[in-house]
């Protein structure tokens, strides 16, 4: 009995040891990261944060400090009401046709079929593609004048020779063309990664639904989505994620417009700080975007824990 | 299978293809037309005229393209080998090490990951104008660390996790240490997982624009950067050379893609995935 409580207590302590030694080892290891996201995280985020209270003056690059004048200027910004709702219109139609069409798509490449591989690299060209080459194709193959789309209508006999749809020079056909082209390179991601979980269901869990006598739907619902949820999660994640972040494709195809209908959170604070040079003000609406970023990975992480 | 599914797949299929192959099957037709026969209606699907003028003006000699070509490739490198060098330590920790706000320490990682970039671009900016780095290379390469790192972290810690521990504490029993046993085990046994991390880095640097356009100045252009001014050049936005000059950005890393298709698939998805 004793000798068995100091085996214990030997054990504890050599436990112990190590706990303290693998606490150690990981700090060293982790200091390089520690030390660059402090130097470019945590040190950028309070200067900006100084910025936002501040005016700065660009030609002497003088400050004034002007309290909360610049954060009160938020309420008062005309254009806020619709830079937010053009980001959620974009932000939500991703998510909702995002997922209608990567989930189907998803279950179709579990399927035998030839040229599976194939599908698989098709699948990885957009992340391949930077947006700036991706506006390229697609402000071309929009172009009203001479674009594809407007002559495929044509071909088809669907349009006459002179209709000209203008694609991105009119607010909703040019909001709805920024939702396509994102959608054109986050569905294949979202995709990918919903057929990894597809996957991970086995034949077992499958065959064992069908001797129960469900049918095709109601495995689906009952089995399939409950086993790929961490999968969905993931994919509206990185959804979010693109979408908030979207620059390049707003830059490149419409540049806000027409008027502002497609001005946008992100694209919005930059044209701020860097076309108007209002850094506070910009610096503000910075914090917005990251809010609404927050927003996404603090919901994801509630369904990571439940779903695990 | 029946007929009715394996016609539905096909379908499916066929709409796949088309929607991803046709945009850029229809750059490469552009980029091969003499610019008078592109400007007009309705245009043709397949080249009456066949011309690779496009491309000698872009790949010409003295043209903008190689040095943006020489600066993609010398950040993309850099950035790369940095993330790894780094990211490969700190994954190993949140992997393998058990310590006090291990699991505070990875959400912090994601949070960092999904920070939006323009909000850390302002005070970076200052930051770099202080210490005389903007229009540097390294004043680039550093100010990406805060995304790619911690995405490198990520991909990684993922790859790390799916190494047998076994192996690592019967190198452990043989006498190494645990920094000898992650030189020796987990880095040769995540060898695809590192490829993976590396390409998938490496492609997002190689795409970055908005960074590169601000931080590079008036300094240097990287391709995007090239590719973006040359389609905003209001009086000279020749559609033949635009198409050739986005075929040619794109044409590295679409080969990549294409080489390293399954090892791309699994760092895409791993660190997504791990929870």
């Amino acid at each position: 009995m004793v000798l068995r409580s100091r085996l214990g207590l030997a054990s504890h302590r050599t436990r112990r040891r190590r706990a303290s030694g693998e606490t150690r080892l990981a700090a060293l290891l982790f200091a390089p990261t520690a030390l660059a996201l402090a130097g470019l995280v945590a040190l950028p985020l309070a200067l900006s944060l100084a910025v936002s209270l501040t005016r700065v003056d660009v030609q002497s690059l003088r400050l004034t400090f002007v309290g909360l004048r610049q954060w009160a200027a938020l309420l008062r910004d005309p254009l806020l009401a619709t830079v937010l709702g053009n980001t959620a219109l974009y932000w939500a139609a991703t998510l909702v046709l995002g997922l209608a069409v990567s989930l189907p798509l998803a279950w179709l490449l579990t399927q035998e079929f030839p040229g599976r591989a194939a599908a698989r690299v098709v699948l990885l060209i957009p992340f391949a593609i930077a947006p700036a080459s991706l506006v390229v194709v697609w402000g071309w193959i929009l172009n009203s004048s001479y674009g594809l789309l407007n002559g495929l209508l044509y071909y088809l006999g669907l349009t006459a020779e002179d209709t000209v749809i203008a694609y991105l020079t009119e607010p909703w056909p040019a909001r709805a063309s920024l939702i396509f082209v994102n959608l054109w390179r986050i569905v294949p991601f979202m995709t990918l990664l919903i057929l990894a979980g597809l996957q991970a269901v086995s034949r077992d869990q499958l065959d064992a639904a069908r001797v129960d006598g469900s049918g095709p739907w109601q495995t689906a619902r009952h089995v399939v989505l409950p086993a790929i949820r961490l999968q969905i999660v993931a994919a509206l994640v990185v959804a979010s994620v693109w979408s908030i972040k979207t620059f390049d494709l707003v830059v490149g195809l419409t540049n806000g417009g027409p008027g502002h209908s497609t001005l946008m959170i992100y694209f919005y604070a930059y044209r701020k700080v860097f076309q108007e040079l209002d850094f506070g003000y910009g610096a503000v609406l910075s914090y917005v975007a990251f809010a609404l970023m927050a927003v996404a990975a603090l919901v994801s992480a509630r369904a990571h824990a439940d779903a695990a | 299978m029946s007929r009715g599914r394996a016609l539905g797949i096909a379908a499916g299929l066929a709409a796949l293809a088309l929607l991803h192959l046709g945009p850029l099957a229809w750059l490469l037709v552009s980029s091969l037309q003499p610019e008078r026969d592109l400007l007009r209606f309705p245009p043709t699907l397949w080249p009456r005229r066949v011309t690779a003028e496009h491309y000698t003006e872009i790949l010409g000699r003295g043209s903008d393209f190689y040095r943006a070509l020489g600066h993609s490739l010398a950040i993309a490198v850099a950035t790369t080998a940095l993330c790894l060098a780094l990211g490969a330590l700190g994954a190993y920790a949140l992997a393998r090490l058990r310590f006090p706000g291990r699991r505070r320490l990875y959400f912090l990682v994601l949070l960092t990951y999904m920070l939006p970039g323009v909000a850390l671009l302002i005070p970076t900016i200052l930051l770099l104008r202080a210490l005389g780095l903007v229009g540097s290379y390294a004043g680039l390469v550093v100010s990406y660390l805060p995304f790619f790192l911690t995405l490198t972290i990520w991909v990684l810690r993922g790859f790390f996790l799916a190494v047998p521990p076994d192996l690592e504490q019967a190198a452990q029993v043989d006498g190494c240490t645990r920094v000898e046993a992650l030189w020796r085990v987990i880095l040769p046994l995540s060898a695809p997982g590192l490829g993976a991390t590396a390409i998938i880095v490496f492609i997002m640097t190689w795409n970055e624009y908005m960074y590169a356009k601000v931080i590079g100045s008036t300094r240097f252009q990287t391709l995007p950067v090239y590719v973006l001014t040359l389609a905003n050049q209001q009086f000279r936005s020749d559609a033949g050379i635009l198409s050739a000059a986005a075929l040619v950005t794109m044409a590295p890393v679409v080969l990549l893609v294409i080489g390293f298709q399954r090892l791309i698939v699994a760092g895409l998805t791993e660190g997504a995935l791990k929870d």
